[in-house]
């Protein structure tokens, strides 16, 4: 059965801040050969809008090759967005989900396909409630924010998770893989 | 100029200990008294608050001298007694104390007078409320971080009242245990 996998940025000190956060050539191509490699993501309203940037640049690229790439998957990628504001959107690959998160992953799930990504803080913490979250891909960036909206935020209950592996970036992040323990 | 290093173990969502100072979620086996061990024992001053010190004081002066103890025991607490112990403590008295110097005011000061003094890098053992004074006046130049594959939820974090960003560079000894921590080690960067 294909993977939901929660793939998220955050500071050391544990919160979501894209401010925070410089990616690099590096980066941008481990986010595209991990898009590459799944078919659909889901998203929360404003990380949506936040990725709406890479629509611009796949229609006019900007030259750096691993932005451009990166570009180019964002907007193939298959994206399902869930709001209670949005009444429609337009990109291409995007449609709105018209269904609770918790059935729309269930759904998702039992058809055949690629891995599915959860690229949002808010619906990793809905999706890590209701237990559906296979993977973690947590990449801790070299800062300390003070401040943000912290990724595990009212997840109050205790969660032991397994570590699979670490991959190591020249600009100091580093993802941390892990998969839970029990269902 | 020798560096202050805040040596933690902490939860993946950044705390070092439960809302009531439970720390029986740390994992701390063979090969990762063995990793750190070998650091600990380069170094020749050690930093506690006071809560972490006495619980220092009530185990590791006997700890080598236990017929249970392990080959760990024997060492740490043989350096323990040797190595210059640095307190913070508004409280404490102890001018008769081996080895130990309490710091109860001035702490910016003091602290630096000792980075000043020749010598390793200073390790400050867990001891929260200690780091987060350090923190706080700009003293930590490093963390050393073991990560535990754990999400708590609640408890004491390390990082709090953090006014300004502050970067900080990947030293490249990242290493894994078989137990699932991952070992983090950070320098302040001050550029």
């Amino acid at each position: 059965m294909r993977k939901v996998i929660a793939a998220i940025n955050m500071t050391l000190d544990g919160f979501c801040d894209h401010t925070a956060i410089i990616p690099d050539e590096e980066m941008h191509q481990h986010y595209a050969d991990l898009l590459s490699k799944a078919d659909t993501i889901l998203y929360g309203r404003i990380t949506y809008q936040l990725m709406e940037y890479w629509r611009t640049l796949a229609k006019s690229p900007s030259g750096e090759k691993s932005m451009d790439d990166f570009a180019v998957v964002m907007d193939s990628i298959s994206k399902i967005v869930f709001s209670h504001t949005l009444k429609n959107i337009d990109w291409h690959s995007a449609k709105l989900s018209n269904q609770p998160i918790e059935e729309e992953v269930l759904e998702l799930k039992q058809q055949s396909g690629k891995d599915i990504l959860v690229g949002s803080r808010s619906l990793i913490i809905q999706l890590m409630k209701l237990n559906l979250i296979d993977e973690f891909q947590l990449c801790v960036h070299p800062v300390i924010a003070g401040n943000g909206l912290p990724l595990f935020e009212n997840i109050l209950e205790k969660t032991t998770l397994k570590l699979v592996k670490t991959k190591t970036f020249s600009i100091g992040a580093i993802i941390l893989y892990y998969e839970p323990t029990k269902k | 100029m020798r560096k202050i290093i805040s040596f933690m173990h902490i939860s993946l969502d950044g705390f070092v200990a439960g809302p009531n100072g439970e720390m029986d979620w740390i994992k701390v086996d063979e090969e990762i008294f063995d990793y750190a061990g070998k650091r600990i024992s380069e170094g020749d001053t050690a930093l506690y608050g006071r809560v972490t010190y006495e619980m220092m004081e009530g185990y590791w002066p006997t700890a080598g001298d236990k017929p249970t103890a392990t080959r760990h025991d024997i060492e740490h607490s043989k350096w323990y007694s040797k190595v210059h112990k640095v307190v913070l403590s508004k409280t404490m008295e102890g001018a008769d104390l081996t080895y130990t110097t309490i710091i109860s005011d001035n702490l910016s000061e003091r602290i630096n007078e000792i980075k000043r003094q020749a010598g390793e890098d200073i390790l400050v053992f867990g001891s929260p409320t200690a780091t987060h004074s350090l923190m706080e006046l700009g003293l930590i130049d490093g963390y050393w971080l073991f990560v535990n594959p754990i999400i708590l939820g609640q408890g004491i974090p390390l990082f709090i009242d953090v006014k300004e960003k502050i970067k900080l560079k990947l030293l490249n000894t990242i290493r894994t245990f078989t137990c699932g921590v991952t070992e983090l080690n950070y320098i302040v960067d001050r550029q």
